[in-house]
């Protein structure tokens, strides 16, 4: 048929399908005329019209979602690889995936490996609240909780790796026939001191069943599985979840769209979905269970899931001595116990069900009645394995005596069982087999100073994600590693946890302030960390297995008032961090119980000192290490008795220091410093000596740790590319005249920039000769100049005097601090200031005739001038003050105070001072004509540039810059008529966590 | 999904629309898994109460896996037509992995679209409904497209007709009779 032919079909169709059904046979036949073969055809079709009824009537989109919805994944054959584990054969099939026996081809041992459905790990939420939960799980160690080697992805699918464990479920043995009572017994209380175990860490199991319960063949230990897998098909509020063995009519029950799930387990509680869920629903499941083992059938029955959840809630069930003979009275009381409907009148604990289960299983052993019923391959042995597990064996394992008569089923089963076995799958590590190994091995070697030959250091990233990961710090066996990292989006501090050598990092923490300086918790339950917001900053104290948060000690103004480093107490029960003493005041080191919340102080810094930071305890937690900044900026490392008492100074290097530690024997201690030019890792003697280089570390080294458990060090190595941009802001008037331009750029750092008074020149700080000299160059960019060359110490803030003749800066270079003023020639810098104070950011006033600068020669800092010329210096401020600029007529000086932020003004001849705005930093603002510009801190890594005009009194946006302002020094100029602003910006910051193996 | 797909999506879209097949091969793919997760999602929605919306469902899946307004679709019907072509994809992939799946082949792949519990006969009906589309088209590229449009599309008339550039009527009897052709097509597939 062509296609002009159908459409004559449709046509008469069409037209056909208008009229009454009638009408219709007459139509077609008159229109098709003698046509006999398009009457056939239009027949026919109207004839399906009438029977197609409402085929392909509902969109496929249902179909398409019970399609997408199927599940089960094909057999992967043998000798499939996934990751390092070779299929050998499939092991059984549940709602999550399927379980295969697989080799682990590095360890060459057997292994479990389930491999997850996407279903379940498809939703990152999900997956995270999984791993949270896994990690838990993981951690837990009892002989009846099956272990698990690692959680892995290949191919874009979750397996888990796990114990292999030849045996058959609860299941597959319940279905032989009622249980003897102290098998029954024994198996509960393996299972109830395996709930104990995870319940006292904080895991709840949520699906205790027969099907998760294994019973090994060798020795008869009971293993529970599954610990962590139902965060996996839990909905958020649900009691709906997976299965995890075979399913069988009598025991699941399956509703449209609902995962499988079976309700014969379910506590009451948790048939309402109730979100109040707690470790005492396992208790009712395995009340369940030890009734199900005792009478071979379920406690609560009914029709469908409908009546079984009414039965849950609102039946008793019938006494198992209905079912069984010789129940004692004892076990009817443990099982209403375990069964009792409001979880507050159930067993507490499964420690309490234990000790009624133990007592009471005992009392078997002893008695003649079980003699008789000669459980030998039952029996209880004194020898319980780790106190808690009671074995299954008595006179030799069950594999081997033979087997007795009365214990049939149980002897039979071991003899004869030919089922292959279900898997256990534990919670989820996420340590994978190898740094479980690897972890193991490096333990097992012993220290350095113990071996003659200590392999040499090996360093490699433990962490290269974008942005900023910083901050190590390890947990006490030295599998993990907490840090801080800004986040894919390079945005915001979060803490994050990692596995030395497997996994994506797991965040912890999701706060929009910058939590930052995570510290592992001696016992390993707890990380403590910093975290700043734009109110306060903060002590914070976290569990490491995920939970609520919970803010230690905070202090105001934030930003600035506490040093990014927390150091435990031996004992676990202290934080020593550094904090300011007052928001002028230097910084000192204190001791906070984290029980009481009692804060000490544990060091004074002497007057005009920057202060301490970096506190660390020693591993025998009787020793203070820190670092003492001077007033010029100088660090050197100090110890103290960690009870209090007056430091020593352990170095005299003076040079500046970001990170430090204390090696594990506690006889030294790590640092990076820049003691020797260039920042690298050097460890001292505690006792005093000489500091070495660390063979490591040649990447500008700052945050480090050293691990308590294996010959692990941890640095943070940094790299930054930061740049001078121009933006035309035509006035201040706000209509942006085109995007920024980046007009001064090197791969170092340029920062520091000013306009020369007539506009033509810009002088600036750059590294990119190595050191951090003045600069200059033309307004444009071009024809940089290099105008000092002290080949070391920092340069900074150069500042043009009004005639454009001179340039004043400040530097370290001959001990603290001092300004100079420099011909714009070049030429000889001259000292200005000679106090051994810091006297640091000079500017000019606008006649010329004295230089302003902060000072902190008086105590706390304060803005002073000096005459240009030199002479005797006179305070400005009395309330403090850092960094001023005078105002363009000289009637003002306006200026920010250290670690507050803010702008004020005093008059020029003296006077009260005023606040003017409340959020201005040092080095992010500038005074022109108009007003000021200042880059608001409130969102640091996309600050807005706002205008505060001093005729209106107002604050308006101007420009919005697109990455981190570069906050740490001078990062903002303008032109006199306020048109063109340059400002520095960091336009990359790559920090990544680098691990020291063989660290000795 | 990563708005880097955006720029991908886009090329994908374009190469598409010159002609080559590949691209929405690709296309299918990326929609893919976002689909099926959506889709689960709403399953699990409808539990308490919600219905899944048929159209919103593809919808959705473009919507998420690229910011759709960055991606330069030749206007709201361009956006329908694709999105129904894909479903059409989506589903006869499924219905003939899941015949696959039996065969053996890549498990992993397979796995992703095995369809257990969809029972064959709903499955073949797809491939061969998809096959009979194509003989359709042949005859009349537009019922075939109405078909396509509001069968695996989920689209109303007046969705189909903004695409089809024609009056929603057309479209009903466009429909009507597609639907009667493609019945009596599978009836006599099914009996032969």
């Amino acid at each position: 048929m062509t296609p002009e032919r159908f459409e004559q079909v449709g046509r008469i169709c069409d037209a056909a399908l208008k009229l009454e059904p009638v009408e219709r046979g007459p139509f077609v036949e008159s229109a098709c005329g003698a046509d006999e073969e398009l009457r056939r055809e239009v027949e026919s079709l109207l004839e399906a019209d009438e029977q197609a009824g409402d085929f392909i009537a509902r969109p496929a989109l249902g179909m398409a979602a019970e399609l997408l919805e199927g599940g089960l994944s094909p057999l992967l054959p043998p000798g499939h690889v996934i990751s390092h584990y070779r299929v050998l054969s499939p092991l059984g099939a549940g709602g999550m995936g399927e379980v295969y026996l697989a080799e682990d081809t590095r360890l060459g041992r057997k292994v479990a490996l389930k491999l997850l459905l996407k279903e379940f790990t498809g939703d990152p939420e999900r997956v995270r609240r999984f791993e949270l939960e896994a990690r838990a799980a993981s951690a837990l160690n009892h002989p009846s909780i099956l272990t698990i080697y690692e959680i892995g992805r290949a191919g874009g699918a979750y397996f888990i790796a796990t114990e292999y464990i030849e045996g058959e479920t609860l299941r597959d043995h319940m279905a032989q026939g009622r249980m003897a009572l102290p098998d029954a017994l024994d198996v509960a209380a393996q299972v109830a001191g395996a709930l104990d175990v995870a319940h006292s860490e904080g895991v709840v199991h949520r699906d205790v069943k027969p099907e998760n319960i294994m019973l090994r063949r060798r020795d008869r230990i009971v293993k529970v599985l599954d610990f962590g897998l139902t965060k996996l098909t839990e909905k958020k509020t649900s009691t709906t979840r997976g299965p995890s063995g075979p399913s069988s009519d009598s025991t699941y029950d399956t509703q449209p769209g609902l995962v499988l799930g079976t309700v014969h387990y379910m506590s009451p509680e948790q048939t309402r979905g109730s979100a109040q869920v707690d470790h005492r629903a396992d208790i009712w499941s395995l009340g369940v269970v030890l009734y199900e083992m005792v009478t071979g059938r379920a406690p609560f029955e009914g029709e469908d899931v409908h009546h079984r959840i009414v039965s849950i809630r609102e039946s008793e069930p019938p006494p198992l001595g209905l079912y069984a003979e010789g129940v004692p009275e004892r076990l009817e009381g443990i099982v209403r116990k375990a069964l009792a409907k409001d979880p507050g009148e159930r067993y507490q604990s499964a420690q309490e069900l234990l000790v009624d289960l133990r007592s009471l299983r005992r009392g078997f052993e002893v008695g003649e009645e079980l003699e008789r019923s000669s459980l030998s391959g039952w029996a209880n042995t004194s020898g319980a394995v780790r106190g808690d597990a009671v074995r299954l064996s008595s006179a030799g394992a069950a594999g081997h005596g033979p087997p007795v008569s009365s214990a049939g089923a149980v002897a039979g089963e071991v003899k004869g069982h030919r089922r292959g076995l279900l898997i256990a799958l534990a919670a989820a590590v996420v340590l994978t087999a190898g740094a479980g190994f690897w972890v193991y091995r490096r333990l097992g070697r012993g220290r350095p100073s113990d071996s003659a030959s200590a392999p040499a250091p090996k360093i490699i990233p433990l962490t290269s994600y974008p942005g900023v990961e910083t901050e190590p710090s390890f947990s006490p066996d030295g599998r993990q590693i907490a840090f801080t990292w800004n986040g894919p989006g390079g945005d915001n501090y979060d803490v994050y946890v990692k596995l030395l050598d497997a996994g994506d990092p797991l965040r912890l923490t999701s706060h929009s302030g910058e939590d930052r300086a995570p510290c592992w918790s001696p016992d390993g339950s707890y990380i403590a960390f910093i975290r700043s917001t734009k109110d306060e900053d903060a002590v914070a104290l976290l569990p490491a297995l995920g939970g609520a948060e919970r803010i230690l000690h905070s202090v105001t103004p934030p930003g600035r008032s506490l040093g990014r480093h927390l150091s435990w107490s031996a004992d676990g029960k202290s934080l020593a961090f550094s904090e300011g003493v007052s928001p002028q005041g230097p910084f000192s080191i204190y001791l906070l119980s984290v029980e009481t919340l009692e804060r000490r102080r544990l060091t004074s810094p002497p007057a005009g000192a920057r202060g301490d930071g970096f506190p660390a305890l020693s591993p025998d937690g009787k020793t203070l290490a820190f670092t003492r900044r001077s007033s010029n900026d100088k660090d050197e490392i100090y110890l103290a008795p960690a009870g209090g008492g007056e430091p020593a100074r352990l170095t005299s290097d003076n040079a500046g220091i970001t990170g430090l530690a204390w090696t594990r024997d506690g006889r030294e201690i790590v640092f990076s410093s820049t003691r020797a030019g260039t920042r690298h890792l050097w460890r001292v003697p505690a006792a005093g000596g000489t500091p070495e280089r660390v063979p490591a570390g040649e990447e500008n080294p700052n945050a480090l740790a050293v691990a308590r458990q294996g010959r692990l060090l941890a640095y943070a190595s940094a790299d930054s590319d930061t740049n001078i941009w121009r933006i035309d802001v035509r006035g201040a008037k706000g209509a942006g005249g085109g995007p920024p331009v980046k007009l001064i750029s090197s791969t170092r750092t340029d920062s520091g920039p000013q306009y020369s008074p007539d506009g033509r020149k810009i002088v600036f700080t750059s590294s990119r000769s190595g050191n951090l000299e003045v600069w200059m160059c033309d307004a444009d960019g071009s024809n940089p100049i290099r105008l000092t060359s002290f080949g070391g110490p920092h340069v900074g803030t150069p500042r043009w005097s009004p005639d454009g003749r001179h340039v004043a800066f400040d530097s370290p270079a001959e001990g603290s601090r001092d300004v100079y003023v420099l011909g714009a020639g070049g030429g000889r810098p001259r000292r200005l200031t000679t106090e051994p104070s810091a006297d640091v950011r000079p500017s000019w006033s606008r006649d010329g005739r004295f230089v302003y600068f902060g000072s902190n020669r008086g105590g706390d800092w304060q803005v002073w001038k000096a005459p240009a010329e030199g002479g005797p210096a006179v305070q400005v401020t009395k309330r403090g003050g850092r960094e001023a600029f005078e105002s363009p007529d000289g009637a003002y000086v306006y200026y920010t105070k250290e670690n507050v932020l803010g702008l004020w003004r005093v008059p020029a001849g003296g006077g009260e001072e005023v606040k003017l705005l409340d959020q201005v930093i040092s080095g992010a603002w500038v005074v022109w004509e108009q007003g000021v510009y200042f880059a608001n801190p409130e969102a640091p890594l996309r600050p807005s540039i706002e205008f505060y005009s001093f005729n209106t009194e107002r604050t308006t946006r101007v420009a919005t810059i697109e990455k981190a302002l570069f906050w740490s020094g001078p990062s903002l100029a303008a032109t006199a008529d306020g048109r063109w602003i340059l400002y520095v910006q960091t336009d990359q910051t790559e920090s990544d966590i680098m691990l020291v193996e063989n660290f000795s | 999904m990563a708005a880097a797909s955006t720029q991908k999506i886009t090329q994908l879209l374009q190469a598409w629309g010159g002609g080559d097949k590949a691209a929405l091969e690709e296309l299918t793919r990326l929609c893919y898994q976002e689909l099926r997760r959506i889709a689960l999602q709403h399953m699990r929605r409808e539990e308490s109460g919600h219905t899944l919306q048929a159209s919103a469902l593809v919808n959705e899946a473009f919507l998420r896996l690229a910011d759709w307004k960055n991606v330069e679709w030749q206007g709201r019907a361009h956006f329908f037509a694709v999105a129904a072509r894909v479903m059409r994809n989506i589903l006869v992939d499924l219905a003939r992995e899941r015949a696959a799946a039996k065969r053996g082949g890549n498990p992993l792949m397979v796995s992703l679209a095995a369809a257990a519990r969809v029972p064959k006969e709903r499955s073949a009906d797809i491939v061969a409904l998809d096959e009979a589309l194509d003989a359709l088209a042949a005859l009349s590229p537009r019922w075939s497209k109405v078909v396509e449009l509001k069968f695996f599309g989920g689209l109303t008339n007046e969705e189909a007709a903004e695409v089809l550039k024609v009056h929603p009527d057309t479209v009903g009897r466009d429909w009507r009779l597609a639907r009667a052709w493609l019945y009596r097509e599978l009836s006599r597939r099914e009996s032969g």
